[in-house]
């Protein structure tokens, strides 16, 4: 053997040999298959004050895209809760929006599963903002970014538990590993959002702007969840320090994403304003939002087609391209304290509260609405419950209330379904196309049943 | 010194091991074999002739002239053989001396049945007859280029191997997908993995994958920058049996191309022309208004069930077809050109071969005439690209140079440079699809019933629904590849029993895509009209080395030994660019015209490398059984951190019976030749998916928290989870099989048998989105999938006379393909279904299986209308059915007439096994009250049925009507190829010319009821129609010129 490779031929033979093979044996893992991803922001870079807020950034970003859209045709809750109500109808042939529209929504929705996906998954974002603010910035800024991610978390829980079935499980993802939960009612998901509204609190001690307007976000939100769980006294008491004219706003802009309420309105015309009657005749139960006139919901009949080149196209004015819209506001807490009293029989003191917003000129987001002349007194509770609910429709006008509100007067003030929600007979894309259906509630989707303890809904009831 | 070097490599085990293997003592001197080799009975040279000693790595190939050289052949006696597509294989023993040359000419008995015995594999140029997988090969792709209608390579390839699935693309350039062997991996969105082949272009790893071309689902793809003209052989290695040393990418099949090279002897020039028409022949369907009033006297329109209801009475019904009608229709004849030249010459030290091309294709859609006249009557002067939005151009050169500067060294340069340049128009998925536009027709072209032929800004739409074309066709994509695939190969035989190769090469790819509405153009929706843009600029970029040593060994007078050592290595680099302007001033067209700049992305780079080594021994004994056992081990940069190398094995038995002794040899058997293979290989996940990544996000937030006054601000979010476990799908297939040559070698028969087993098979396995996990799934190895399929080819000559002949090719394959486990869920249990759409993975059923809910139905009132009430719909999804077509046939019949001057192919294939969502049927009638089916009396009820029961007045509802049964018979291809008298070339002074007239796609038998079967946009794996065309129609006229 050593002869051979001592020979000419041998050696070329072995050079050629350990060339075929030393690119295995020579550590080239390291310097053959590197590096091994030049673009990639790795978790090590994640690991500063900075680095917290920016994920503190990126979830306040995730948030509102979770609630009113993210851009294109990223629908979110609140764009879904309007089509499911009487706020807006289905104006173009994406079968989702007219299933949406129609309250016939499939457990497998390709809308709504997206939907559901990105309002837990924000959640999620918020909760890893608060692990890297605690770890990371302890100023007292950072402080309050706890507190706003708090807010965030118990908002959406607070969100959910107003719209979905009972049954929705919120869980958490250590370590990138999943750690699932058992579904919970609406009002064990209203407790949980309360649990971390209270958490949120416990971090907003300064008295800065900035932290205060957090706040009193967390005081609606932790009210809203409180009239979920029928207390309404205890939620009338809860926002009673935040002040009218108090607005915590979403904001946008064309270089990230335009509100969703202005892309799937006036610039594709997928959605046109709610009205009490369409192609088929009377639509039950629905306000007449386009035609109403009101100041609160400014809808222009366009006279021409919407995108399904059927339907008559209703523009709301409500909301500009950019414009910033309210999660919460001094007019929601006045409508929580205004429901207490209609829940105590206190038909004065509720009209005393809503003529009071009535009287003083508003601002929603930086949508301007002038003063109104005073509702009368409603002779019963009766008429006073429809009042009440009516205004509220109008100050809340496409925020995410809606849906909740109609949940909870079958709920809580043992309306029939049929009676509450959009009823009657459905036109799709102009034609009929049977009849409004029954649900009440978003169905948590299929895609949930990843979770071991999840099989679906607990009960669809509202 | 030499001590030191003795030392150095002693420290390696392996190598010596490797080493002892390889080396033979060496012999002082060798010997030289020449000769000529001719077609018997005309004595006419055969060039391009294989000519091997058999056993070794000794291999020429024969010039122009017919003649070949093979030195440094082992003094003794040996076996040479020579093969040549069209010829039977010639076979000799020879006894020669050391340091002499001994002269050997060989006469080829034409073969009736045409084969290409020789192939390319990862260790090199092989016999077929010495392998045990079966490897498809085209042939003489360029004789095939010349007299049939190829395009491009999915023409080339569609329709003519057994077990290879090929889709073409529906418009003019777009994007065929190619499937083989069923599907192994559960592909994924953001996997990085998928069911495509790799390709690899003279030992070059190039990119095919799709571009940012997208119109909605149509899209362009890199296949189509290779010119079929420039191809001599593509070869077709179906799975990991074969595949093993293509390494730890291949599992799903590697198509080998190797392009054209020099023939040492006088210049020889070809030249071709190519013209015709392009043609959508597909009927679209007709929309419907049923004219009714209500109770109150209203006008209304019905529709069978309000009618059947009571609710509508129909007082009349008026149709319209957008799509059929000659003044609405976007479809006309479009047209193809296609010219080049290639050359080929060359002295027997170097020899060349070069070649151009460039061709043009206007597909069938365009702007019509009154959409036009829109234009015009708005003073808006129209663009190319409006009128003709759905086109193709390219061109091309290619250079490959060959020399031997020694005898025992040779180099070859490979360098094919191309540009092509695309536009798609809006289709598919897409509220600004024309044909989305065309089906919204209300069912007449008038004003009325909720329509108004004026659109929004005062266009005449002329029946179509949304927009009028005019808007349509003004939005403007248009993609630009530049694209340099260059390789360099030497091959060093320092002593007669070794040969070494070595190979580099890049496949360098520019893409430029733009998205361009300019300012008052396009549909008036949203922000369009105030102008926007989007540019994409993609760059990919491949390197690929390889270093193969092979050393032969002849133990005894029957018994050779060939062993391969080899080490590749790729790198597979892209990054992108992508940003987007909107509110641009007049006439600009640039995003940084755009006073608004909405987006500007570079998307993550990502690399993709693998360095692989890889060990093969050879053996033969009296050349006809062979037997190949070889093992290679890879590593690959993304992999997960904890997973370090990948080992696959091969083994293969090869053995011609037929020629033993004890083998009965009836009159009528030629040859009779067994074969198995068994190997492994892989699939590698995408570039990053192993790793848990942030990704930056921009913030728009309030700057006092709440307020209405915000900034854009840098955010980071969590993405991908990462697994750094992972590894990549791991494949094992076993085949077996045989071939044999029958009836004098008229008749040839190969049947294979394949189980092939996917482990360790990437899942993306789904993460509840309760965890509020920021990427909800994960990519882990948890699956296995099982292929089983038989492959089918026979030939044969059914007549061969002198002015008549007739063969016939068919080729069947069948495969079944079954999801074996999915992995355990979180809680540990076995997943038994991923998805909750109509394509769902499902254990015991086929990878991207249809599911939906049954229904029932029956007309209770008779009143020949199917009402709500009238039809049940369960509530469980059930399944539906293979979404890739299981059993494909295709049938070649060749007529040769006037003395074989003129021959006739028909090419006919068969797909089936498989169901097609019908989406357009299924959203169209779901959506509209103009479907056919709800407005036609003389509907069926089972299509009545179908359409209610997915409808909005059932939930549950489901779309189980819309997923149809696929299957049909398409006649592919049909051409007459006429080589003119040598009087008439003669007077053109060329060698020989030919004139071709053919067709592609001239019809197709089916029972599906969307547009076409081969309806299709996506370029995954479930094939997609919705509103989306078919393949188009060719009617073509060649001329060859050869001198």
């Amino acid at each position: 053997m050593m002869r051979l490779i001592q020979t000419s031929r041998g050696r070329a033979a072995a050079l050629i040999a350990i060339a075929g093979v030393c690119l295995g044996a020579c550590n080239a893992k390291q310097e053959l298959l590197a590096p091994q991803q030049p673009g990639v922001i790795s978790p090590g870079s994640v690991t500063s004050p900075t680095a917290a807020d920016a994920l503190y950034a990126g979830a306040l970003s995730r948030w509102k895209s979770s609630m009113n859209g993210g851009g294109g045709n990223t629908e979110a809750l609140w764009n879904w809760e309007a089509l499911f109500t009487d706020e807006l109808r289905s104006a173009d042939t994406f079968s989702q929006r007219n299933d949406a529209d129609q309250r016939n929504l499939q457990t497998n929705d390709g809308v709504l599963t997206p939907i559901y996906r990105a309002a837990q998954q924000a959640r999620g974002r918020a909760r890893d903002a608060i692990n890297a603010l605690l770890a990371y910035d302890p100023s007292a800024l950072g402080k309050q970014h706890v507190g706003e991610m708090y807010a965030v978390m118990g908002y959406i829980e607070m969100a959910m538990s107003g719209v979905f079935c009972n049954g929705i499980p919120f869980g958490e993802t250590v370590n990138g590993v999943p750690q699932y939960t058992k579904p919970l009612t609406n009002a064990d998901g209203s407790k949980l959002a309360i649990v971390h509204l209270d958490s949120a609190l416990s971090y907003l001690t300064a008295t800065d702007a900035g932290t205060l307007n957090i706040k009193y976000l967390v005081l609606v939100a932790r009210a809203r969840a409180q009239v979920d769980l029928g207390d309404f006294a205890g939620a009338a008491t809860t926002v009673a320090s935040v002040p009218t004219n108090f607005q915590y706003n979403f904001t946008y802009s064309q270089t990230t994403f335009d509100n969703e309420w202005w892309i799937m309105g006036p610039s594709v015309k997928r959605y046109t304003a709610g009205d009490s009657v369409d192609i088929a005749g009377q639509i039950v139960n629905a306000i007449p939002f386009a035609k109403l006139g009101d100041p609160r919901v400014s809808v222009t009949d366009t006279k021409s087609k919407s995108e399904d080149n059927t339907t008559n196209f209703l523009l709301v004015n409500n909301w500009g391209r950019d414009d910033p819209i309210p999660v919460a506001s001094g007019i929601d807490a006045r409508l929580i304290e205004a429901e207490a009293s209609l829940q105590a029989n206190d038909i004065a003191g509720l009209m005393t509260i809503l003529n009071g917003l009535r009287e003083s000129a508003q601002t929603i987001g930086i949508f301007k609405i002038g003063v109104m002349a005073d509702l009368p007194t409603p002779p019963d509770p009766a008429t006073a419950r429809s009042v009440f609910f009516r205004e509220k429709a109008l100050w809340q006008f496409e925020r995410g209330y809606r849906m909740d509100d109609l949940r909870r007067l079958v709920r809580q003030y043992q309306l029939p379904q049929d009676q509450v929600f959009p009823s009657g007979n459905f036109t799709r894309n102009g034609s009929p196309s049977g009849q409004f259906g029954t649900q009440v509630a978003f169905p948590v989707v299929d895609d949930e049943r990843s979770n071991p303890f999840f099989s679906g809904c607990l009960d669809t009831k509202a | 010194m030499r001590s030191i070097w003795l030392r150095r490599i002693v420290r390696y085990p392996v190598v010596v091991a490797l080493f002892a293997i390889t080396v033979k003592p060496a012999r002082a001197q060798q010997a030289t074999i020449t000769g000529r080799v001719t077609s018997a009975g005309t004595n006419v040279p055969l060039g391009d002739s294989r000519v091997m000693v058999a056993g070794t790595n000794i291999i020429a190939a024969a010039n122009a002239e017919g003649q070949y050289t093979l030195r440094n052949v082992p003094p003794g006696a040996v076996i040479v053989r020579v093969l040549r597509v069209g010829y039977l294989e010639g076979r000799r023993a020879v006894t020669v001396e050391a340091g002499r040359t001994t002269t050997l000419d060989f006469s080829l008995d034409r073969a009736v049945v045409q084969l290409q015995e020789i192939v390319t594999t990862a260790t090199g140029q092989q016999a077929r007859s010495e392998l045990g997988n079966a490897v498809s090969t085209l042939g003489d792709v360029g004789a095939r280029v010349e007299t049939t209608p190829i395009a491009n390579l999915g023409d080339l390839l569609v329709a003519k191997s057994p077990g290879v699935v090929v889709l073409p693309g529906a418009m003019t350039g777009s994007a065929p997908v190619i499937r083989i062997r069923g599907l192994g991996s559960l592909a994924t969105n953001g996997s990085g993995v998928t069911n495509n082949p790799i390709y690899v272009v003279d030992g070059v790893r190039v990119n095919t994958g799709t571009l940012s071309l997208s119109t909605g689902g149509t899209t362009a793809s890199l296949i189509n920058d290779f010119d079929p003209n420039e191809i001599e052989d593509v070869e077709i290695v179906k799975g990991p049996s074969a595949a093993t040393l293509y390494g730890t990418d291949a599992a799903n099949g590697v198509i080998v191309i190797t392009t054209k090279k020099g023939r040492a002897g006088t210049t020889r020039w070809s030249w071709y022309g190519e013209a015709g028409g392009v043609s959508d022949r597909n009927k679209y369907p007709t929309t419907y208004a049923s004219w009714g009033h209500d109770a109150t006297g209203a006008v209304t329109r019905c529709t069978l069930v309000t009618e059947s209801q009571g609710t509508c009475t129909l007082d009349s019904l008026t149709s319209y077809n957008v799509l059929m009608n000659p003044s609405t229709t976007p479809n006309r004849l479009g047209n193809r050109q296609a010219y080049g030249m290639n050359a080929s010459g060359g002295s027997e030290q170097v020899r060349f071969f070069v070649a151009g091309n460039w061709q043009n294709e206007l597909g069938p859609i365009h702007m019509p005439s009154f959409a036009r006249r829109t234009l015009d009557s708005m003073g808006t002067a129209l663009r190319d690209e409006w009128v003709n939005p759905e086109a193709f151009q390219s061109y091309g050169a290619r250079a490959n140079l060959s020399a031997s500067f020694t005898p025992k060294f040779d180099l070859n340069a490979n360098a094919g440079f191309s540009e092509t340049n695309q536009r798609l128009p809006q289709t598919d998925n897409n509220t600004y699809s024309f044909i989305y536009s065309a089906l919204n027709n209300p069912g007449f072209n008038h004003n009325g019933l909720n329509y108004n032929e004026v659109g929004t800004l005062n266009e005449y739409r002329n029946g179509y629904g949304g927009f009028s074309p005019a808007q349509i066709f003004q939005v403007s994509h248009m993609n630009g590849t530049q694209r340099f695939i260059g390789s360099m190969d030497a091959t060093w035989r320092p002593i007669s029993w070794m040969q070494n190769d070595g190979t580099i090469g890049l496949d360098l790819a520019d893409n430029n895509y733009s998205a361009i509405c300019r300012y008052s153009e396009c549909p008036n929706s949203g922000t369009q009209r105030l102008g926007s843009v989007t540019a994409t600029q993609t760059n990919l970029r491949n390197f690929s080395a390889k270093l193969v040593s092979s050393s032969t060994w002849q133990a005894r007078s029957n018994l050779n030994f060939r062993t391969t050592v080899g080490a590749d290595y790729s790198n597979l680099e892209r990054d992108q660019v992508t940003a987007t302007g909107q509110n641009l001033p007049p006439g600009a067209q640039t995003v940084g015209d755009a006073a608004t700049k909405t987006n500007v992305n570079d998307s993550l780079p990502t690399v993709n490398k693998t360095l692989g080594v890889y060990l093969q021994e050879q053996g033969s004994f009296r050349d006809r059984l062979f037997l190949i056992v070889a093992a290679r081990s890879d590593q690959n940069s993304s992999f997960g951190t904890k997973f370090q190398r990948v080992f696959y094995p091969k083994a293969s038995i090869s053995w011609i019976i037929s020629d033993e002794s004890f083998f009965p040899r009836p009159d009528w058997l030629n040859q009779f030749r067994l074969r198995s293979a068994y190997g492994a290989s892989g699939v590698q996940p995408g570039g990053a998916v192993a790793l848990q990544t942030f990704g930056a996000t921009t913030a728009n937030i309030a700057s006092v928290a709440g307020t209405a006054t915000s900034a854009d601000t840098p955010g980071l979010v969590a993405q991908a989870l990462g697994n750094p476990d992972l590894k990549p799908e791991r494949s094992t297939e076993t085949e077996a099989g045989f071939e044999m040559t029958v009836l004098n070698s008229r008749a040839h028969f190969d049947f294979t048998y394949y189980s092939k087993r996917t482990h360790d098979a990437l899942v993306s396995q789904p993460i509840a989105a309760s965890s509020g996990a920021s990427q909800l799934t994960v990519l882990k190895n948890l699956s296995s999938v099982a292929n089983t399929g038989v492959e089918v080819e026979f030939n044969t000559a059914i007549l061969d006379r002198r002015a008549l002949g007739w063969d016939v090719t068919i080729a069947a394959s069948h495969n079944s393909n079954k999801i074996v486990a999915l992995g355990n869920d979180a809680s540990g249990k076995p997943l038994p279904t991923i998805g909750t759409g109509t394509s769902r993975d499902s254990v015991g059923l086929s990878v991207n299986g249809f599911f939906a809910r049954p229904f029932s139905y029956s007309d209770a009132n008779g009143d020949g209308i199917i009402t709500p009430d009238e039809v049940t719909v369960g509530s469980s999804f059930v399944y539906a059915g293979y979404s890739l077509p299981r059993d494909i046939v295709s049938v070649t019949n060749g007529i040769d007439l006037l003395a074989h001057r003129l021959r006739i192919t028909v090419l006919t294939d068969y797909k089936g096994g498989y169901s097609l969502y019908n989406q357009s049927g299924q959203f169209y009638s779901q959506q509209f009250a103009t479907w056919y089916s709800r407005n036609l009396k003389t509907t069926s009820l089972y299509d009545q049925a179908r359409t209610v029961a997915n409808s909005g007045a059932k939930n549950p509802s489901t779309a189980m009507g819309y997923l149809e049964n696929g299957q049909y018979w398409k006649l592919r291809e049909v051409s007459a190829a006429l080589t003119l008298p040598a009087v008439v070339s003669q007077r053109i002074r060329a060698r020989d010319a030919q004139l071709v007239f053919s067709a592609r796609n001239l019809h197709t038998w089916t029972n599906y009821t969307g547009i076409d079967p081969e309806s299709n946009y996506s370029t995954g794996d479930v094939q997609t129609d919705f509103s989306t065309t078919a393949p188009r129609t060719y009617f073509l006229i060649r001329a060859n010129l050869h001198y």
